[in-house]
């Protein structure tokens, strides 16, 4: 398999008054190889988002990015405007946790899609226009003829996600990065976008990075695992490996406290090494 | 008045709340609800956004009013009630939130935060009242340093456990828990969890538990009620829910799930 992305040594700060404070992401290296999946896992303040963002190009000052990204054989630490912008859409798509927010509330969830596949793929008004109901069929939108003139607003939570990936894969990237792109949606919405990121993947040979908190849902997605925390990557592997013989303390706890797993709700708290401290070190975002 | 008295802690009877809409148009957010809750029982109330749980657990609390039905409890309806009568009866049907951020004020101490609700049931008020709190602090596994802290200098899971002192400060019969964890990260859930299990063990609590979450529902719930539109599509013990769905949305909501 042909590596696509390749980052080594990543590191993050974010520049305080007080001067940088405790790196975000610590020395992460990650390989991803075409149409592969890999699911970043990680609780809040682990770096898992930042991790994801850095790879897009997307930490702004006070933020610092330090290391390697390379992205098909181009680095994109440092790199100019112009090649973060080749890169993005075409090379690397993106899907984020709130829909509502990542859509232009004043467009028709059309114009946004045309627009983008006018701007990049030079392709006629009516080309375009006709290759965005293709893309919200693809999704699952049922009427796509019809809804393609709706705004963002007229849709519910799990049809606009379905416009985001939509409007992500529109540009047929390489690579997607989804973060916790199903966290807001209820489990039946869940099962239909999860379905569908692994269809997308398996038909477009996409690889994917999917940045989640939720063991059970990188376990549907994703054949590899990155579990990380305070900024570092603590293990990696198969997920069926890791899961089944989990090698890092952090890990174990983590599987051991999600609901799925235990008999008891005494087994919750088994994995744990009763630290009050625990807490302190991941404060909910 | 606890635990002593037989008979269910909850009779719901015929619940129905209705919200007006724009236009004249209705939503029957809960339609025709009727259950029991046993004493030191944990009932499970499951189900997705717009499914009418939260409305449910509010209209039985009156935090919202009910359009019709009766809720008893112990005995006592409180749907009769006027707002001055129904007071008193508060402090046993207390409400813990699924947002922590924002059910405490951020600008007071949890000194305050605890000690606030003292001010309306004067007749809780301890002798010694920092005392007091500190002890209820211990009770949910926190620190006495906190006690001066404001809730912006606390986790979620350190807030969560605030909400749930300052609830016991009332000493409550019943919780009503509206999706107590699902802000948590899963690690600080499985600690939010145990303590309130093991809180409902030593103190003799009645849950009313709202979530969405099948998974943790199905191991802290004895019973469980499928909402699906504001209807009860299916009730039964934990155990037999699970293993044998009868009702169609039901089972796909398990088959939904992600399994680990």
């Amino acid at each position: 398999m042909t590596t696509l992305l390749e980052v080594e040594d990543l590191r993050v700060e974010f520049l305080t008054d007080a001067g940088p404070a405790r790196p975000a992401v610590n020395g992460v290296d990650l390989r991803l190889g075409a149409g592969e999946t890999l699911a970043l896992l990680g609780e809040s303040g682990s770096g898992k988002s930042v991790t994801s963002r850095a790879l897009m190009g997307l930490v702004d000052f006070p933020g610092v990015v330090r290391g390697s990204i390379r992205f098909d054989g181009t680095e994109l630490v440092d790199a100019p405007d112009r090649t973060l912008r080749r890169v993005r859409g075409t090379g690397i798509g993106m899907v984020f946790q709130d829909s509502l927010d990542s859509l232009n509330p004043v467009y028709t969830v059309g114009a946004q899609l045309t627009e983008a596949l006018q701007v990049r793929m030079g392709m006629t008004r009516a080309d375009a226009r006709s290759r965005s109901v293709e893309l919200l069929e693809a999704v699952g939108i049922v009427d796509a003829e019809q809804r393609v003139d709706a705004y963002p607003h007229q849709f519910s939570g799990g049809m606009r996600q379905r416009v985001c990936i939509a409007m992500a894969v529109a540009l047929r990237p390489r690579l997607l990065i989804a973060d916790e792109p199903t966290t807001a949606l209820d489990v039946t919405v869940q099962a239909g976008i999860l379905r569908l990121l692994r269809g997308l993947t398996e038909d477009t040979g996409m690889a994917m990075v999917f940045v989640t908190h939720d063991l059970a849902v990188a376990k549907q997605v994703a054949e590899r695992v990155m579990v990380m925390f305070d900024g570092r990557a603590v293990e990696e592997g198969s997920i069926g490996n890791v899961f089944a013989a989990p090698s890092h303390p952090y890990t174990r706890r983590l599987l051991s406290a999600h609901p799925g797993r235990a008999r008891h709700w005494r087994d919750l708290t088994k994995g744990e090494a009763r630290d009050d401290d625990g807490e302190e070190t991941h404060r909910a975002g | 008045m606890q635990a002593d008295q037989p008979g269910p802690v909850l009779e719901v009877r015929g619940l129905r709340t209705v919200f007006d809409g724009r236009g004249g148009r209705e939503t029957v957010a809960v339609d025709d609800a009727s259950f029991d809750v046993a004493p030191g029982q944990c009932l499970a109330v499951v189900g997705e956004s717009g499914s009418g749980k939260s409305t449910l657990a509010r209209s039985v609390l009156r935090l919202v009013e009910p359009t019709a039905g009766r809720v008893r409890y112990r005995g006592t309806d409180l749907t009769a009630l006027d707002r001055r009568a129904l007071r008193p009866y508060r402090r046993h049907l207390q409400m813990i939130f699924q947002d922590p951020y924002a059910s405490l004020h951020p600008r007071q101490s949890v000194l305050r935060l605890v000690s606030e609700p003292w001010r309306i049931h004067r007749d809780l008020m301890p002798e010694d009242p920092c005392a007091r709190v500190a002890e209820l602090l211990e009770q949910v596994g926190m620190p006495p340093a906190v006690i001066d802290m404001h809730p912006t200098q606390l986790s979620g899971g350190q807030r969560q456990r605030v909400a749930i002192a300052r609830a016991l400060g009332l000493e409550p019969d019943v919780l009503v828990l509206d999706e107590p964890v699902s802000a948590l990260d899963v690690s600080i859930q499985a600690q939010v969890i145990a303590l309130l299990m093991e809180l409902q063990q030593s103190l003799g609590l009645t849950y009313l538990f709202i979530s969405h979450d099948l998974a943790l529902v199905r191991l802290v719930a004895s019973e469980v009620i499928v909402m699906h539109h504001g209807v009860f599509v299916e009730t039964g013990t934990t155990e037999r829910v699970f293993e044998d769905p009868r009702d169609e949305y039901t089972r796909s909501l398990l088959a939904a799930s992600p399994h680990l």
